[in-house]
């Protein structure tokens, strides 16, 4: 019983060193899929117990980076597959304007270019968002082919067609 | 198009984005996501109970009922029983290994059991009408009296199990029209990480 209570403990703790390792990739994956703020913290939990339950599994992994992406990702896009029950609305957030009502004038250029990006990137289709999220990560070609668990060949045809669609996107101001 | 795109400078300004700190997780919301997980599987189980109470009152109908209508009723139960237990079983468990996955399996895997939910409540609502034929066969053998039903077969029936079937018929169709909706969500979502056909 204790052993097992000490194995919870040091999974999560593995974990969190992790998550601590990539907060700032997981929080842009989570405010890039997610609006709104309450279904953010359950999104974030549920992303939290499944890296917990293959805790075992992450610490034998080959590319740890990419075997927790792949959590992440999955759970991301099992939360959008269920969004339609919980009427997921992507677009508004206070959670940015409030980022830049708080932010420096000197700063405000790019705080509201970064705006715009977020705001492009949540209208990709949400495959399309998948890759380029992963591929603004610096993950590269075989490691999002990993995580994703397709082709080089496919990863490089989406990437292609995911940059276009957030070029078209930026280009038109969406 | 996109190779004119300058996506190194689109990522590092993604990357230095400000973001609202997110509070790192603990203990606590592992406790409320398992708490998530716990009441998907108290509905799976509950489902599975209602499942057994089909197959008792099956056994029941086959003990009382020996003959070729308390069989028909118990063929009806079991084959009720069995499918609620498989479409509990197909919606409703917990995917424990998400690593196991990837994402358009998943969505497959949801489309699968969203379609699956969808044919369940057209057939539960196909067994109400059923039984509201049943009930109607009941009253027009009392009243030609080709064979006898009994009053308090009758009365069961007209009183307790008809209204609950035509209530039970509304609410399955307010489900299917949400589940139809879902399953268009899913459907597009699956075809979207189809990957155009490209992911072999």
């Amino acid at each position: 019983m204790i052993s097992g209570s000490n194995n919870s403990q040091s999974a999560i703790d593995f974990v969190l060193q992790l998550w601590q390792q990539h907060q700032g990739a997981i929080s842009r994956t989570l405010l890039a899929n997610e609006a709104d703020p309450a279904a953010r913290q359950d999104l974030k939990q549920d992303i939290f117990l499944a890296l917990h339950q293959a805790a075992h599994r992450l610490r034998q992994a080959e590319l740890p980076r990419a075997y927790m992406f792949r959590i992440v990702h999955n759970v991301t896009v099992d939360h959008i597959a269920r969004a339609q029950r919980h009427k997921w609305q992507p677009l508004d957030d206070d959670v940015q304007q409030q980022l830049l009502d708080d932010c420096p004038s000197e700063q405000l250029g790019e705080t509201q270019q970064s705006q715009q990006l977020m705001q492009a990137v949540r209208c990709l289709s949400a495959a399309n968002r998948q890759v380029i999220l992963l591929a603004m990560e610096d993950l590269d070609a075989p490691e999002i082919a990993d995580i994703l668990q397709i082709s080089h060949g496919a990863i490089r045809v989406r990437l292609n067609r995911a940059k276009t669609e957030l070029m078209e996107l930026m280009q038109h101001g969406r | 198009m996109a190779d004119n795109f300058d996506f190194a400078a689109l990522a590092k300004s993604w990357q230095q984005q400000p973001v609202a700190q997110e509070t790192p997780p603990g203990e606590a919301d592992l406790a409320r996501a398992s708490q998530r997980q716990r009441e998907q599987k108290w509905l799976m189980f509950g489902e599975w109970l209602g499942a057994l109470v089909m197959v008792a009152a099956a056994c029941w109908l086959v003990l009382t009922m020996p003959d070729a209508l308390g069989y028909l009723a118990a063929a009806f139960l079991a084959l009720g029983a069995a499918s609620t237990f498989y479409i509990s079983w197909q919606v409703h468990r917990p995917i424990l290994a998400y690593d196991n996955w990837s994402s358009s399996g998943l969505l497959q895997f949801r489309h699968r059991a969203c379609q699956l939910s969808l044919r369940y409540y057209r057939y539960t609502q196909l067994s109400c009408v059923a039984l509201l034929l049943f009930t109607s066969a009941l009253w027009l053998l009392r009243w030609w009296q080709p064979a006898t039903a009994s009053v308090e077969l009758l009365m069961f029936y007209s009183l307790i199990v008809s209204p609950l079937c035509m209530f039970g018929i509304y609410r399955l169709q307010q489900k299917a029209r949400r589940k139809a909706a879902e399953l268009a969500h899913l459907a597009k979502l699956a075809a979207d990480f189809n990957f155009f056909g490209v992911d072999s």
